[in-house]
């Protein structure tokens, strides 16, 4: 139990945790990765839980279904969004195999801090910033199939996104705060693609580039991404994450707004019935 | 054929032409290179000797927590409320003469360099947690017990940092300098000049969380010696060069004066270096297991604090 609040204090920075006190003589904890440490439980009913902290943000994430957790399962995920611009959510199915990942779902967003935006060919960041009426409010629907495929010493990133974002005025533009792109709605589509090496014990660390282009059909244009994501695994269920996607080629210049400086925190995962075998 | 589908077409070839797609992670600490594997120095876990908390050393407890969670929420609370209507504007000092001097030239370089120091912040807010707790106190030193004090010794001083630096910006009601542009070179319409922000110009954010990130990474280094090794001096010094860095940013970003980034340096300094150095690791002059010919000392001076060390 200690271990485990512990870990949640790492991980979602709660401070009202009593700290580990001492003065036992149980061997101190060693943080351990196992190797498929989630592929190797028996598939069951499960709830299992992903919280990314970082700075300025909390994502917590709710996982029901069946099968092994973060390995080989399917079901229903949940998430609030909070972000110092917006609120909203996420709801949709999922299906997880070895080296693939597929939901598709619905996500509702209502900005605080970005407004429809008047039909322009090019955004710059003032642009952007710049009230101009009535806060953004839509749905985003989306299906997303992502990749992990072992390649040599490193590992294959794919994800493949198509996105649907409905309910904003005819005519008007929309900043999608987790693409992080303006589009004409509905359609955006997203190709990813890179590759990671992996080293260290196990693995456990690795680093790679990704580039991507988002089409923007109804603007006739696409936005180009290039950058880097580490991940360092620290132990089974708790992992470092970094990812820093910057814009390349767009016809908007909305600076990081216009890029995905999306992770520098902590992941911790937890399932239920994991690791008491 | 569109970009997107060319784009994840390349990838795809790239995974079929792939000779062995399932081949087996290099051996610990290497990169496949020419096929052969190549040492990269990289280190093991629990490699690093074992770290342990100095008893005479003052844990967080249930007082400090309470004093954490009490900051945070008055930086919440402040965060959300409207400063006072103070009608405190323009430079004192030498505001004007810095302004003129460092401020970037359009608006939208002014808004990217401001990105840079969000990016700036995030990244060294994050590094005494991140890095210091989980990577080298935990995975790299293997004390389970020392990554969790030294976590929270951060969210607690973060915290407070966050709590006077809002107290400050909703008493003191200072326009930002771009405020006089307003209508002008800044649209009025923008969001600069219809929040709450534009008075949040005292004493800048920014530049105390960075600071106060600097001063937990440098006590952390200096005290426990984390990397056990001369990079503790290297990681404390470049961790308050890039605190002066993202300073200096939100002034050529025209978020603040001079006086404000100074101030907040001085708050920072002070609160990330005195609630390690002068609250918790305040009982022996250095933890269990570090090296004896290595000593640091926190010395308040005129314009906040310096550290001095013999090596």
């Amino acid at each position: 139990m200690k271990r485990l609040v512990s870990r949640w204090v790492f991980a979602a920075l709660v401070f009202a945790t009593a700290p580990t006190a001492h003065g036992d003589d149980t061997p101190p904890q060693m943080p351990v990765v196992h190797s498929r440490y989630w592929e190797r439980d028996d598939a069951r009913f499960f709830a299992a839980t992903t919280i990314d902290a970082g700075y300025l943000y909390l994502r917590p994430r709710l996982s029901l279904g069946y099968g092994r957790p973060f390995s080989t399962w399917t079901g229903v995920d949940v998430n609030p969004i909070v972000t110092s611009t917006g609120v909203g959510g996420w709801a949709g199915v999922r299906v997880q195999v070895p080296w693939f990942d597929v939901r598709a779902g619905a996500r509702p967003f209502y900005s605080f801090q970005y407004n429809y935006l008047a039909p322009q060919a090019a955004y710059e960041t003032v642009n952007l910033d710049t009230a101009t009426g009535v806060n953004a409010k839509y749905v985003t629907l989306e299906a997303e199939l992502s990749g992990g495929i072992p390649a040599g010493p490193g590992t294959i990133l794919l994800v493949l996104t198509a996105s649907a974002v409905e309910g904003t005025p005819s005519g008007m533009y929309v900043y999608e705060e987790t693409l992080r792109v303006i589009t004409d709605p509905p359609e955006i589509f997203r190709a990813r693609t890179g590759y990671a090496l992996r080293f260290g014990d196990q693995g456990a660390a690795k680093l790679g580039v990704v580039g991507e282009v988002l089409e923007l059909p109804r603007r006739h244009d696409q936005v180009w991404r290039a950058g880097i994501v580490a991940s360092f695994a620290i132990d089974d269920h708790l992992e470092a994450l970094g990812l820093l996607v910057l814009p390349v080629a767009s016809p908007d210049s909305i600076g990081i707004a216009g890029g995905d400086f999306g992770e520098l925190g902590l992941r911790y995962r937890w399932a239920t019935g994991a690791g008491l075998r | 054929m569109r970009p997107a589908w060319a784009f994840l077409g390349g990838g795809l070839a790239v995974l079929l032409c792939s000779r062995d797609v399932r081949a087996d992670v290099p051996a610990p600490g290497t990169l496949p290179v020419a096929g052969q594997p190549v040492d990269i120095g990289l280190p093991h876990r629990h490699e690093g000797r074992k770290l342990e908390w100095d008893p005479s050393f003052h844990r967080v407890g249930v007082p400090e927590m309470v004093v954490t969670g009490a900051a945070a929420g008055i930086a919440l609370t402040t965060a959300i409320v409207r400063p006072l209507k103070t009608g405190w504007s323009g430079g004192i000092l030498f505001d004007n003469s810095v302004r003129d001097a460092l401020r970037l030239p359009s608006y939208q370089a002014r808004l990217d360099i401001r990105d840079a120091s969000d990016v700036g912040l995030a990244t060294i807010t994050m590094f005494p947690i991140l890095v210091d707790s989980a990577l080298l106190a935990y995975w790299y030193r293997g004390s389970e017990d020392v990554a969790l004090q030294t976590a929270l010794i951060d969210a607690e001083a973060i915290s407070l940092t966050a709590a006077l630096q809002g107290a400050a910006t909703f008493f003191g009601g200072r326009a930002r300098p771009y405020v006089q542009n307003c209508g002008g070179a800044v649209p009025s319409n923008s969001d600069d000049c219809n929040t709450p922000s534009e008075y949040r110009s005292f004493f800048s954010g920014h530049s105390a969380s960075s600071f106060t990130s600097a001063g937990l990474i440098c006590a952390h280094h200096l005290r426990l010696h984390l990397f056990d090794s001369g990079a503790d001096v290297v990681t404390c010094a470049a961790a308050f060069v890039t605190a002066a860095a993202i300073a200096t940013m939100r002034v050529m970003g025209d978020m603040h004066y001079a006086s404000d980034v100074l101030v907040g340096a001085v708050v920072g300094t002070s609160v990330g270096l005195g609630v390690p150095l002068l609250h918790h690791y305040s009982g022996h002059e250095e933890a269990r297991g570090a090296p004896s010919a290595v000593t640091v000392r926190f010395v308040p001076i005129a314009l906040g604090g310096a550290i001095q060390g013999t090596f």
